[in-house]
């Protein structure tokens, strides 16, 4: 099990280690069907021309499950996740690489919370940003 | 959302006529019906494997004893995504998420008997943006569980652009 990270150890500024992933076409399949999420920009070459993108994209859900299981991963099960936004500034594709990353902005207190807000992204195989994302975790 | 679009595909006329209709000015504000979605084991389960879920902890609390775990909050993203968004009226070409904001006010179980309540909170159009003329819908869900505790509250926009032929290359 993963030693939880505790909020006084954890320093505003603080780079999270870049984790690779591969959003394979077959586990996208997965998710559609178990999230019944069958929206044709999905899965359908079709409607990806019609839109005028490469092939069939992620669905947006799913980048935003990767940064949260990113920024679970590296808080080692400590904290509760109180909000995540994300903004997706172009697609990621099926089997196409992605990076994803982040780092500490703030640590404050509120109302007796103990909170952390976190900076994410994920960028493409080019190196361009996907998405821009940050998340809020309190410590209780 | 997509930056693959072509905007030299627009043309000054286009770009002066507004995309919002008499229609789409007067959904703002309307409300939807409310949405259910229970919380399935087995759901969860399969989007854990789609997602390839690697915490201990959520996969020992999918598959244990406890009737009722804790999900991760992706798990009420996945499940009430696509549903949940109202239809709007005229809205041109196909939909892509422009962003997304979740705040959680309570944890959600295995078994929770989910009520989305939708509104559109407001549509805005961009005109002669990177990607041309475009329409921005924004959504707005309350959730609450079977005992009527709210447990998210949700903010979606999602950006529409007319249909349009490949951009070169792509």
């Amino acid at each position: 099990m993963p030693t939880p990270r505790s909020y006084d150890a954890i320093q505003e500024g603080e780079e999270l280690p870049a984790e690779e992933r591969l959003p394979t076409h077959r586990k996208i399949m997965m998710f559609i069907g178990a999230s019944w999420q069958w929206v044709p920009q999905f899965y359908e070459q079709e409607t990806a021309d019609q839109m005028g993108l490469e092939g069939p994209i992620i669905p947006g859900p799913v980048r935003i499950a990767w940064l949260e299981q990113f920024l679970r991963r590296w808080l080692g099960g400590a904290g509760t996740f109180k909000r995540i936004h994300v903004s997706h500034r172009r697609p990621d594709y099926h089997d196409k690489p992605i990076t994803i990353g982040g780092h500490v902005t703030r640590k404050y207190e509120e109302d007796g919370c103990k909170l952390v807000d976190f900076e994410l992204w994920v960028d493409n195989r080019e190196g361009e940003r996907s998405v821009r994302g940050s998340a809020t975790v309190s410590f209780d | 959302m997509s930056e693959r679009a072509d905007p030299s595909s627009d043309t000054a006329s286009d770009d002066a006529d507004s995309l919002i209709t008499p229609a789409m000015q007067a959904a703002i504000g309307s409300e939807g019906e409310p949405v259910r979605v229970e919380i399935s084991r087995e759901v969860v389960r399969r989007m854990a494997e789609a997602l390839d879920e690697d915490n201990p902890e959520i996969l020992a609390a999918i598959d244990g004893d406890d009737p009722h775990p804790v999900v991760p909050p992706y798990a009420l993203i996945c499940m009430i995504s696509h549903m949940s968004e109202m239809n709007v009226p005229d809205v041109p070409g196909h939909g892509l998420m422009a962003a997304d904001d979740w705040s959680y006010t309570n944890p959600v179980r295995v078994g929770d008997r989910i009520t989305v309540r939708p509104r559109i909170a407001d549509i805005q159009e961009r005109i002669g943006g990177r990607v041309g003329h475009s329409l921005f819908v924004h959504h707005e869900w309350t959730c609450t569980n079977q005992d009527d505790v709210e447990i998210a509250r949700v903010r979606r926009t999602i950006a529409h652009y007319p249909n349009r032929k490949p951009a070169p290359g792509s």
